[in-house]
């Protein structure tokens, strides 16, 4: 899994919904040029080369060795952490 | 209770967070603590806060709805939102400003906000899917409640899971309202299946609707407190960064490959055809129900949400209608903009906030800046509603700050 900005047109970046592989994209910021700058979620990296096919340009903006650090370190923050101060008595 | 400060809460933490907020005898006159009526599928409570002048009655009150932690995998609006209703209410007690970043809230503001302002937080809706997410599976989204096996008298999914294979587990909480909830017939059928419309009938994807529009416990909890009609609705995820406003469903028109044409001379004009009811299939039938005032009026909001996020942090978020990336159907915002068109209530004015550009945050050197950009941009909406701008125009920013029209640019 992977974090990316994705790069087009308004129509190129409607045309990714639906793509395998891809969540997203999501919140779209007008760059100027009729080009907007969109975020998404690689699930699958084969969903990369379609995106650029359709002429949109990826950017990774966290790659899947940081995702799993940040997971890994989200898990290690909240271990042995009970729902409820109280249950660690039990 | 030790509210953390160097990590997320639990979703028991955040509960009794609130109970100590209202507990607190500082504020017990403008805070009250309040069960959904609906616990979760593995029986967890869900609360939600009212904040503001308990005794003050409605009369020239906007009520305004905040929720939290929808999505189980997005952390930090629960505990953003549950600092948030403590910092309010001490800056009220205190006869304080508020400053978030450069986002300055006066004294007035706050004063304002509580006594005109009748303010329900439910700042974690899906406790299950959060726990989940926390101890067992950090990607988690849904909530935890297992499908129906398919087929059953009532149940005919479109694209059932792989037998043996996938976990048919969990309901997109917001993909599970009533609006559009059966996009099959609203949505050209080449893009139902190629998944272009944000929603899914397969119980194992991330964003399955359900069985039914609302059948989801934490779907009605929701529902229950738009039902209180309020002037404005906001519902806090991750990630964007962007403000939605209305519709997720279209774009005012058609989206291409995705939602058919109108027919020929068809003008959306507010109303659903006569004798037909909100939901009707046939999206031909279907006139667009919000006239181009309210929508000027919710984008020049969803600016004032934006310029706060700025004014916060340096990251000015952006404004779209919530279709701008491709539909989506059955959102807790745009059921929120549809339930009062048609009727005489007022329509909701309702957002979502999509904090941040990832849900994945560095608890230490990221949280800070995006409450920060979370409670700023609430905070514009609920000075906007602290004070009901006239009929026409923008919205205009009361006392206090700088005008955020002013920071454009």
């Amino acid at each position: 899994l992977k974090f990316v900005e994705l790069e087009g047109t308004l129509s190129e970046l409607q045309s990714l919904v639906g793509i395998p592989g891809l969540e997203g994209p999501g919140g779209h910021r007008n760059i100027g040029g009729g080009r907007r700058r969109a975020t998404g979620i690689i699930h699958d990296d084969a969903a990369i080369a379609e995106i650029e096919r359709r002429g949109v340009k990826v950017s990774i903006t966290m790659d899947d060795d940081e995702v799993e650090r940040r997971i890994e370190a989200d898990m290690a923050m909240m271990r042995d952490i009970p729902e409820y101060p109280d249950d660690a008595d039990k | 209770m030790p509210w953390p400060t160097d990590r997320f809460p639990t979703a028991g933490e955040i509960l009794l967070r609130l109970a100590e907020i209202q507990g607190d005898a500082r504020f017990s006159s403008m805070c009250s603590i309040h069960d959904f009526d609906n616990p979760t599928h593995e029986n967890r409570p869900t609360k939600y806060l009212r904040i503001g002048r308990l005794d003050a009655g409605n009369a020239n009150r906007n009520k305004v709805v905040l929720t939290g932690g929808i999505h189980a995998r997005e952390w930090v609006p629960p505990m953003a939102l549950t600092n948030l209703a403590f910092k309010l209410l001490e800056a009220k007690h205190g006869g304080s400003s508020i400053s978030i970043g450069g986002a300055v809230f006066s004294a007035t503001d706050v004063e304002r906000i509580i006594e005109h302002v009748d303010l329900y937080i439910a700042p974690m809706i899906n406790p299950d899917g959060y726990e989940h997410s926390r101890t067992s599976f950090r990607l988690w989204r849904k909530n935890r409640k297992p499908a129906p096996p398919d087929p059953t008298p009532d149940v005919t999914y479109i694209a059932p899971c792989a037998p043996g294979k996938d976990e048919a587990i969990g309901v997109d909480i917001n993909r599970n309202f009533d609006v559009v909830w059966k996009f099959e017939d609203f949505y050209i059928a080449d893009a139902v299946a190629l998944g272009k419309v944000g929603s899914s009938d397969r119980p194992c994807d991330d964003q399955f609707r359900g069985i039914h529009a609302f059948s989801e416990a934490e779907s009605k909890n929701v529902k229950f407190l738009l039902d209180k009609n309020p002037g404005f609705y906001c519902d806090c995820h991750m990630f964007g960064p962007v403000v939605f406003h209305a519709w997720g469903i279209e774009q005012n028109k058609k989206v291409p490959g995705v939602t058919p044409a109108l027919n020929p001379g068809q003008v959306r004009d507010g109303t659903w055809p006569a004798g037909t009811a909100a939901g009707t299939p046939g999206f031909n039938d279907y006139k667009e129900p919000i006239g181009s005032t309210f929508i000027a009026e919710v984008r020049a909001l969803a600016g004032l949400m934006a310029d706060a996020t700025g004014l916060a942090t340096g990251r000015r978020y952006d404004t779209e209608p919530g279709a701008a990336p491709g539909a989506l159907t059955g959102a807790a915002d745009d059921y929120a903009t549809s339930k009062n068109l048609g009727v005489s209530k007022p329509p909701i004015k309702a957002f979502t906030l999509e904090c941040h550009d990832k849900f994945l945050v560095d608890f230490a050197t990221e949280y800070d800046g995006i409450e920060r950009e979370l409670q700023a941009a609430v905070m514009a909406l609920l000075r906007h509603a602290a004070v009901p701008p006239p009929s026409s125009g923008p919205p205009s920013t009361p006392s206090g700050g700088r005008n955020c029209f002013d920071c454009r640019g």
